[in-house]
Formats: structure tokens, sequence, C-alpha cells
């Protein structure tokens, strides 16, 4: 039988895709999200949903390589250089410079993955957590932190896009 | 220290008038709002983003492989336009920013010598005649004493420096800035 034909990236038309930035396969990028240059998006195999409002700062990798789909929920920032394999994502987490999450790991709501730091395969973060360290050693957030970064992704969202337009080619845009 | 030419084909640079050598592969959006006082390397792929806010260069400063440098985000409760938005950094003289490194600073002062794959981070002050160790993490908000040496994740002191250091980093970037030639000027 013939393979299936490879379906190509869906993007919001409220979301900026920068330029240069590499969204490949079956990607659906939500509304509002921001990806800047030198990002990449890549669904290998299983398709990977971005929901709405979520940053992706230059040179971060977002690769799903498992056939299974890889959810990401709302208002996440994904700082400069991380490495996202993860299988679901939740809402108003923060995954700090150089941070590298692992195949089939599930992070909850409102975490944050510190600079560097690594989730190991298979890896489960409830709410409100924070990792820090190579070693990944974990530790309660007050629920209060979660909410601020929310606020402070939707800042940025709204920053960037009265920003970003006046120096930047956009990718996907009619 | 006596360095080797650093050869380059001449058309992956651009030179400016100041002496500035810009690789035609570095992302610098914005570049109306990077300003270069002359005789600074960026080399391929390094990042600029001079698009969220203004970065001042000084002169003989180098900025290697990989290198982001890129203002930092706070939101401010008072002043002209409070809400979220991005500062300015401000780059010294004969600074060396090393591959891969992320430079989130608010200012970085003269003769300072960052490592390769270490993290400036947010809204830190690096003072004048620093060194940072490779692969250290700067915390965000962190103040580095000048003549200082830090090193380590997350950053601390680790020793000083002799007071001669800024000017034995001042001959070492003049010489790399003379040594960084394309086949045609050597």
């Amino acid at each position: 039988s013939a393979a299936a034909p490879r379906v190509g990236p869906t993007v919001d038309p409220s979301a900026m895709v920068l330029a240069s930035a590499v969204v490949e396969g079956n990607v659906t990028v939500g509304a509002e999200c921001v990806c800047h240059p030198r990002c990449r998006i890549r669904a290998v195999d299983g398709p990977i949903v971005l929901g709405a409002g979520n940053v992706v700062e230059e040179f971060v990798e977002i690769t799903n390589c498992s056939s299974a789909p890889m959810v990401i929920g709302s208002w996440n920032v994904f700082e400069v250089g991380c490495n996202i394999h993860a299988q679901t994502i939740g809402d108003s987490n923060v995954f700090e410079k150089q941070s590298r999450v692992e195949e089939g790991c599930v992070v909850g709501d409102g975490c944050v993955v510190g600079v560097r730091s690594t989730l190991p395969r298979g890896a489960r973060l409830h709410r409100s957590v924070s990792v820090a360290g190579p070693e990944g050693h974990v530790f309660p957030l007050a629920a209060e932190l979660s909410q601020m970064n929310q606020e402070l992704a939707m800042d940025q969202v709204r920053l960037s896009k009265e920003l970003l337009p006046a120096f930047h080619h956009l990718q996907f845009t009619e | 220290v006596a360095l080797s030419y650093m050869l380059y084909d001449s058309y992956q640079f651009i030179e400016t008038a100041t002496g500035n050598k810009i690789s035609r592969d570095a992302l610098i959006p914005g570049i109306q709002r990077v300003r270069m006082n002359g005789k600074t390397i960026i080399k391929p792929s390094a990042t600029l983003r001079g698009d969220l806010a203004q970065i001042a260069v000084g002169k003989y400063c180098v900025v290697e492989n990989n290198a982001v440098i890129r203002p930092y985000g706070k939101k401010v409760k008072a002043g002209l336009s409070p809400g979220f938005q991005f500062f300015p950094i401000q780059l010294g003289d004969y600074v060396y920013i090393g591959e891969g490194c992320i430079v989130e600073a608010a200012s970085v002062g003269n003769a300072v010598f960052i490592g390769r794959n270490s993290i400036v981070g947010r809204r830190s002050l690096v003072k004048d005649c620093c060194i940072i160790l490779p692969d250290s993490v700067l915390a965000p908000d962190t103040v580095v004493p000048p003549l200082t040496v830090y090193g380590g994740a997350p950053a601390k002191l680790v020793r000083h420096l002799h007071p001669n250091f800024g000017d034995d980093l001042r001959t070492f970037m003049l010489d790399y800035y003379l040594n960084f030639v394309s086949h045609e000027q050597k």
C-alpha cells in the first residue's frame, strides 16, 4: 500500500511564525503563538499540537519522534536552547534555558524546569513544581507563581505582536 | 599570547567602514537598533536580538558561533510605560563572548571574558575586567564585581584577578582582531 501523504503544518492566523523558524510535518500551531527565529518544531512521526499563546524562543527544539501525538497546552514559555521530546505538557509552564525534557514525560500545569536541568525518560510532574539541577531535584512551587507565569507569557505575547512584525517576515500568513 | 592568523573567505564576512566584521550567516534582526563602536567581530550563527531592544556593543569585541545576545524582558509597575517590556543591553569594549553563550545581562563592562557555553542570567551586571568560566550559569540579578573570576552553576566567586588583567585582555583582543583577516588581507 502507498505511504500516507505527508501532512504539512497548520498555523492559526493569529500566530506568528517568524521567517527563519522551522516548522515541519504534522504540526498544529495554536492561536497567538510566537515562534522566534531559528527555533525548530518538527513532527518526525506523530503529530505535534501546540495550544494557544506559547512562546518558542531561539534554538528551541520541539521534536516528536514517537508515533503518539505530542500535546502541548497553552501559555508555555520555551526559553533559548531547550530541547523538548515530552509526550504531554500542560498549561503555563516555563522551560528555562537549555533544559531538556526526554521522551514520554508528562508535565502538568504551572511547572518550572530550571536552567540546564533534565527530566529523565517517562518522568511525571504534577502541578506547580520546579525542577533544578542536572540531577533533577524537584521542589514545590507556590500556586501564585504559576498564575504569574501565565500572565508573563501573555504579556510577552502581547509585546511580541507589537515589536516583531516591524523587523521580520512572517511565515504561514496570507 | 601569540596568535596565528585566523583566515576567512572574504565573501563570508561584511566589513563595515568602522572595521566591524560581521558574518553574513549571523542573525541580527533589527540591526538598525544594534550599535557597534567598531572593530567588532560577529561570527557565523551568532544571534543578536536588536528587534526586542537596543544593543550597544563597544569596540574590539568578539561574539563567537552560536552565542545569543538577547535583551531581557521584565514587568515594570511604575515609570513612563508600565507593563512588560524588554530592556537594552550594553556591552563594553574588549568583551569576548564564547561559543554557545546566552547573554541576557543588563550590562557587561570593559575587558570581560565569558567562556563558552555559559549562561549570563537575566538582568545581571558584569562589571569591568572579569572572567566567567566556561559552562557556568550566572543566576538572574547577579552582580559580578571587578577583577574577579566567577564559575560553576550557579556561578560563585572563584578567585580574584591581578590588576593587570584588563591590559592583558586588551592586548589579546587587539591581537585577535589583527589576526582575524581574510585570505586576501593576509
